[in-house]
């Protein structure tokens, strides 16, 4: 999996692509938690180009939003591809998590 | 500038030896004159003293004055006789020569002289006398000075114009010669460096000449060794000899270059040619979807030994082959030609791999003088059956790649082609399952150096292919090729690169039932080289992509929490994947010989719960359960066995 990392409107946005599983995670995990030490409180995970996700994946989204929330952060998903949105709605992520259609929308649900 | 300078310097030089040669004579001669003159005149003033004082002595006695003047006046007459002067015995003087009155000087002298012991000789004397010059004086004495003492004064200004114009005759001489020296050394000067300086402006030209046009004329040097036989005309001659070299070898060079220029093209010909010996165009038979092929050649050189071929010899039989002629460049490439071409004809007589070999091997051996060889790997497939009969003459062998294993073929034991001609081979069946491939390659693939000189081998290869598995015929071959580029880095190619792979498929039309074994080591990135064979496998039986997808995150779940949690220890295990599809059910099982543990026991997790009250974990197994039609679990021989099915939906 590769990130692609790009800042919009003043927010970060971390773009994956390819396959998000047990071994991708582990990196995913690494740099969203460096984002975070790094102060950044609102982000943006875009998911337009992620072909695939399991509950590793999963794991570190909860982690960023778990570590985001308390502070008064956010992270905002968005353009998620069908084998991934039916992942999220099986655990139920759609009703914890802020997610959008498009990069464009995830941008003004943080400003 | 030349001329200049070298006749300038010769001109000093001669200046300055004439100069002192010119001085040295003259001080020389000078002096000689002198001292010859000045006894000349000592020796003349002596005689005529002698004789002055001889014929006076009765003259004195007598006293007859007038004739002692008579006879003193006499000698007035002889060149370079001044004054002549005699004296009494007293030291009065008696009669001479001077007008008007003896000068005080003389009478000086004759004081002088009163005092001197003559013992019957003459005293000479230098006497300046004031407003008259310079004298040489000879005094003699008459009957010993009783009678008296006569004196002759000898002019030395004469001896100093004699010598005076006897120098300047000589400098006249020694400076006509120097005028004639310098003319004749101006002209052999110019005699000289005109040559040189022809030579000098020749060579300027000859830096600006373009040596690759033929003489116009004749060279403006040409005449010069004949006309100065020395050095310079040595000189000459060696740049004549060079600018013909010169010109040779700029004309060698250009025929050199042309003749390069054209076997390049030649060379680039014969490779547009070779390459259109080999199949390129892929897919190959688009309309037989029962196998996947691809291949390549990348040559090391303009032209190459390595070849592969594919064809139909008959509605359901595939042959292929890869071969290796001995060495490199043009003549690897003439045999590689002939070995095709005769593989071709041979192939569709006989279809069998071993035969075709052996026909092929007697027809490289007749008249192959060069001593050529080439290996040679042949197979030919049954694409109704998937089983593959095959002959190798002396080659790398090929691999064998499924879902469980990847191993290089059996050998057949054969040699290569072209040593000699009853030379018998042995053919090998495999039966290729759906999924299954073979891998041809030559050894410029396996050989292949990096700048250390570390070949890329055989293991590495074998790892390739086993990671490579469940990817396409061309993304294998592209990825080999690239894995060993990147071996190689900059070090240059050195041999040719060539490889091709067949993959075994299965049509829908002709069966709906197949299963694959997977054997996966217990390390996570295992599990994306699963998802590649389970993608392939999906594919081959056109399922849906949500049925492909869903086995994909299942089987990562389970196996992402097998490999994390099963193992107490860090050993290597296998972990055994069964996909079977039969029907309209896809069951998939994994086997496991780690600690105890049934997925089905695991508490689902509440999904209405808020983000606070979520736990981290715990989503995998549910994932699971939702994904899956059916779950079974079973702890059999300290095994662990799971067993998915789903209900197959077609694409």
């Amino acid at each position: 999996m590769d990130i692609h990392e790009e800042r919009n409107d003043g927010f970060l946005v971390l773009g994956l692509e390819g396959r998000l599983d047990a071994v991708s995670s582990k990196m995913l995990e690494e740099k969203v938690l460096a984002v975070i030490d790094g102060g950044e409180t609102q982000f943006v995970i875009d998911l337009s180009r992620l072909d695939y996700v399991s509950s590793a994946g999963l794991r570190v989204f909860l982690v960023a939003s778990k570590r985001l929330t308390p502070a008064g952060g956010k992270v905002v998903l968005c353009s998620l591809q069908e084998p991934v949105k039916q992942v999220f709605d099986i655990v139920g992520f759609f009703s914890i998590f802020s997610i959008l259609g498009s990069k464009d929308e995830a941008l003004k649900c943080l400003g | 500038m030349t001329r200049t300078s070298l006749f300038s310097k010769t001109l000093v030089l001669i200046v300055v030896l004439f100069g002192i040669i010119a001085t040295a004579t003259s001080i020389l001669s000078g002096w000689n004159l002198y001292r010859n003159l000045t006894q000349e005149y000592q020796s003349k003033g002596v005689a005529i003293a002698k004789s002055i004082a001889d014929s006076s002595v009765d003259l004195l006695l007598n006293a007859d004055v007038s004739t002692i003047q008579s006879v003193v006046d006499q000698f007035t007459e002889i060149e370079g006789v001044s004054y002549v002067i005699v004296f009494d015995g007293q030291g009065e003087p008696v009669s001479h020569t001077f007008v008007p009155a003896v000068p005080a000087d003389v009478l000086e002298l004759q004081r002088q002289t009163r005092t001197h012991i003559f013992n019957g000789g003459s005293l000479t004397n230098n006497l300046r006398v004031e407003g008259m010059g310079d004298f040489l004086d000879i005094s003699f004495p008459i009957l010993a000075g009783v009678a008296g003492y006569v004196h002759v004064g000898m002019d030395k200004s004469l001896i100093r114009s004699r010598i005076w114009s006897a120098v300047a005759t000589q400098q006249g001489l020694m400076f006509a010669i120097f005028l004639l020296s310098v003319l004749v050394a101006y002209a052999l000067v110019n005699r000289i460096s005109q040559p040189l300086k022809q030579l000098a402006t020749h060579a300027g030209k000859l830096a600006t000449q373009d040596f690759s046009e033929p003489v116009t004329g004749p060279s403006d040097i040409d005449g010069l060794p004949k006309k100065s036989r020395d050095e310079v005309g040595e000189l000459a001659e060696s740049f004549i000899t060079m600018e013909r070299a010169l010109r040779q070898s700029v004309s060698e060079l250009k025929e050199t270059t042309a003749a390069k220029e054209r076997i390049e093209s030649e060379l680039k010909i014969a490779r547009e040619i070779q390459m259109s010996m080999v199949p390129k165009l892929f897919p190959p038979f688009p309309l037989r979807p029962e196998f996947d092929l691809y291949a390549t050649l990348v040559p090391a050189r303009e032209v190459g030994g390595d070849f592969y071929d594919f064809f139909f010899i008959d509605d359901n039989r595939l042959c292929f082959a890869i071969g290796d002629v001995s060495g490199k460049g043009v003549p690897a490439s003439l045999f590689m030609a002939v070995t095709t071409t005769l593989f071709r004809t041979t192939a569709v007589r006989v279809s069998r791999p071993d035969e075709i070999l052996f026909l092929l091997n007697r027809e490289l051996c007749r008249g192959n003088e060069s001593c050529m060889f080439v290996t040679v790997f042949c197979a030919i497939l049954d694409i109704r059956t998937g089983e593959v009969e095959y002959s190798n003459g002396g080659h790398n062998l090929p691999y064998f790649v499924s879902h469980a294993e990847t191993r290089p073929l059996r050998n057949t034991g054969g040699m290569a082609l072209g040593f000699t001609e009853d030379v018998t081979y042995r053919s090998e069946k495999i039966m290729l399952r759906a999924g299954d491939g073979l891998f041809l390659y030559t050894d410029g693939v396996t050989e292949a150096m990096d700048e250390e000189g570390n070949q890329f081998s055989e293991p590495c290869l074998a790892e390739f292919l086993h990671q490579a598995n469940g990817s396409s015929a061309t993304e294998i071959i592209r990825g080999a090729v690239d894995q060993v580029k990147n071996h190689s880095g900059g070090a240059p190619q050195s041999d040719d690169i060539t490889a091709l792979t067949l993959k075994y498929l299965l049509t829908a039309g002709e069966t709906t039932s197949e299963t694959i074994i997977v054997e996966l080591k217990n390390n996570l990135r295992e599990i994306e080289r699963l998802a590649r064979i389970a993608d392939d496998f999906e594919r081959r039986h056109q399922l849906s992509a949500e049925t492909s997808h869903n086995v994909k995150v299942a089987l990562d779940e389970i196996l992402t929490n097998i490999i994390s949690y099963a193992y107490d220890d860090t050993r290597e295990h296998i972990i055994v994947i069964r996909l079977s599809l039969d029907q309209e059910k896809l069951t998939v099982e994994v086997e496991d010989d780690g600690r105890p543990f049934n997925p089905l026991n695991v508490p689902e997790p509440d999904t209405k719960e808020l983000l606070e009250e979520r736990p981290i974990g715990g989503l995998g197994i549910y994932l699971v359960r939702k994904l899956i039609d059916e779950l079974e679990y079973r702890r059999q021989n300290d095994r662990n066995i799971l067993i998915m099915r789903l209900k197959v939906k077609e694409a």
